[in-house]
């Protein structure tokens, strides 16, 4: 599963949005080595660096760990992955509130719509 | 960060009217690859033949590895030029003896692992092959080499994007933090997210320079939208 | 050096526009020096071995063919050589010219005494004339090989070492010039100070028909020497040249 990147924003922070997808949809489960960073640099034809710099902000956050010669390792602690997965609803949630306020819908309307849209695709 | 390169206020001046280089300034760590951005003239080929240390500046100092362009230099300092330079006598494999005479740290097996790869025949002449061949046979000698500064002039000048992809690949492939790469393009949306660092010259000028994720950043913008922005001025 | 040797990759302005110039240089050189000399019938002279305006015109020619010239020495220059290095392939180069035409002119000395009736007399009426026009011709002929290669080398980084425009139209000129001076001087103290040689031509030797007689190569050597000297130093100044101040 290739990405599509766009170029406005910086790329390093794609590829971690990237990456704690394939993990929230357990694409990459628990304790999963992800690639080196050439490999995925080459994947993603991207620079180095810039796979290395998602690698080192995805360990400060404590969603992955590296360990010496051996690579780096989705995190196994249950606890992180649920935050993970709440975090990334909240991103897009927000950011679904903001863009429907920019069509001019007010947030109290917004739960119902989408109650409503909900039902109507079951059917 | 160790500095591979320092540059202080180079100038290229031809003749009264015209200047190529106008007072650069500049630090090239170890270890990034920089992209040098510019339209045509803008005095990116000129910068390039001073680092491969074929041209001189007027007025400044280049500093690689310590050194002023030469003999030292030249031995750590692989060239890719904007144009074809390989004899027009010679066949694929006489280029690959030819590295490997003159040049100490050329990896032979790797060369010809690529061009295996490419299949480009071992027989063929230079001059029967496409553009794009071309262009993948002289990058490949010129990657092939371990050396500590790669100057690429336009690497995706004038090749179709199939070739294009291939030509970017191996560029990532050969990248390791014991090196640094300048590459020169105007194909920038290509080859954009290969880069660290980049620097936007203009009329022999650095008009804009800086980390290439904290310029997306600051201008929520492309670097080709960034580019097409700064010079569409002139 | 050698390798660059082997790939003969070290060259001046191509051998195509030069030995069509050189020709003419030697050509030229003897004219001018037949002059300074006092030779009445120079005019004369030039009149009846006009062919050189042929040449010319191949010259011309030639000059708009040469395109690829620059960016081939672009990779020569690349390469971590000194100047010394690859001025000193380019004088390799012309003395293994010189020796080849040696050898050339040799075998075709002795061809041609196989077929003489009477050698020992052709060998006479040569020896006798060793003098202006035919032995500076002889050494001019020699140095045409040895000049091609260096002085174009050498005009070659001049242009592209000062601040020239033009750089083929005047690098073409000035290696023209540079040979007819360093020939015509050549050529005037080869007839004022000669030092003949007759050097034994050992190809002649091998051949049994031809042992009993003495047959030799008669040589003014001061015409070779004076010559040489002078494009040495022109390969000096390239070699410095090419370490400090080359810029293409």
């Amino acid at each position: 599963m290739k990405p599509i990147f766009n170029d406005h924003t910086p790329i390093y922070l794609q590829i971690m949005t990237h990456i704690k997808k394939q993990i929230v949809v357990h694409i990459l489960q628990p304790g999963d080595k992800l690639p080196s960073v050439r490999e995925l640099s080459k994947n993603l034809e991207v620079n180095p660096n810039t796979v290395q710099r998602a690698y080192q902000e995805l360990e400060r956050e404590e969603i992955t760990y590296t360990q010496r010669g051996m690579g780096t390792f989705v995190t196994d602690i249950e606890e992180k992955l649920h935050m993970l997965k709440k975090e990334m609803a909240k991103d897009l949630i927000t950011n679904f509130i903001q863009q429907m306020k920019s069509i001019g819908f007010v947030e109290d309307e917004l739960a119902e719509i989408i109650a409503v849209f909900i039902k109507k695709n079951k059917e | 960060m160790q500095k591979l390169i320092g540059i202080s206020n180079v100038k290229k001046q031809y003749s009264k009217s015209k200047i190529a280089l106008d007072g650069i300034d500049l630090e090239i760590p170890v270890g990034k690859i920089i992209g040098l951005l510019g339209p045509n003239g803008s005095g990116k080929t000129t910068f390039m033949k001073m680092l491969a240390g074929i041209a001189r500046p007027t007025e400044g100092k280049i500093y690689i590895d310590g050194q002023e362009p030469g003999v030292y230099t030249k031995s750590i300092v692989s060239y890719l030029p904007d144009q074809n330079q390989l004899f027009k006598w010679m066949k694929v494999q006489d280029a690959v003896a030819f590295y490997t005479d003159f040049f100490q740290d050329f990896e032979m097996e790797k060369a010809k692992e690529l061009l295996t790869r490419f299949e480009i025949g071992n027989k063929e002449r230079v001059t029967s092959l496409s553009k794009g061949t071309v262009e993948k046979l002289n990058l490949i000698l010129c990657l092939s080499r371990k050396a500590k500064l790669y100057v690429l002039d336009e690497p995706l000048g004038g090749v179709d994007p199939v070739a294009r992809d291939q030509i970017i690949d191996m560029i990532l492939d050969h990248f390791h933090e014991d090196c640094t790469m300048i590459i020169s393009t105007h194909i920038v949306s290509e080859m954009e997210r290969l880069f660290d660092e980049v620097l936007f010259l203009q009329r022999g000028k650095i008009v804009l320079g800086g980390n290439a994720e904290e310029l997306r950043l600051q201008r929520a913008k492309s670097i080709d939208a960034v580019y097409r922005e700064v010079f569409a001025q002139c | 050096m050698l390798k660059l040797l082997k790939y003969g990759v070290v060259d001046g302005y191509g051998n195509l526009v030069m030995s069509h110039g050189m020709i003419y240089s030697v050509y030229a050189s003897m004219v001018i020096t037949r002059y300074l000399m006092g030779f009445e019938d120079t005019f004369s002279y030039i009149y009846k071995y006009s062919f050189f305006m042929p040449i010319v015109v191949l010259i011309i020619m030639d000059l708009s063919i040469e395109g690829a010239v620059d960016r081939n020495k672009q990779m020569i220059l690349c390469l971590p050589k000194k100047g010394w290095e690859l001025s000193g392939v380019v004088l390799l180069k012309s003395l293994l010219k010189v020796g080849i035409a040696c050898i050339c002119s040799s075998i075709a000395f002795y061809i041609h005494l196989s077929i003489t009736k009477n050698p020992r007399r052709m060998i006479q009426a040569i020896i006798e004339n060793v003098n202006f026009p035919l032995g500076a011709l002889f050494s001019g002929m020699l140095m045409i090989f040895a000049a091609v290669s260096i002085v174009s080398w050498f005009s070659w980084v001049l242009v592209h070492s000062c601040k020239i425009k033009h750089k083929k139209l005047c690098g073409f000129f000035i290696t023209i010039v540079i040979i007819i001076i360093a020939q015509s001087i050549g050529g005037m103290i080869a007839v004022l100070f000669p030092l003949r040689v007759l050097v034994p031509n050992a190809v002649l030797y091998i051949f049994p028909l031809l042992k009993e007689a003495k047959y030799i190569l008669p040589i003014n050597l001061t015409g070779i020497i004076i010559p040489m000297m002078i494009y040495i130093v022109c390969l000096w100044w390239s070699a410095r040249w090419i370490d400090t101040k080359i810029d293409i």
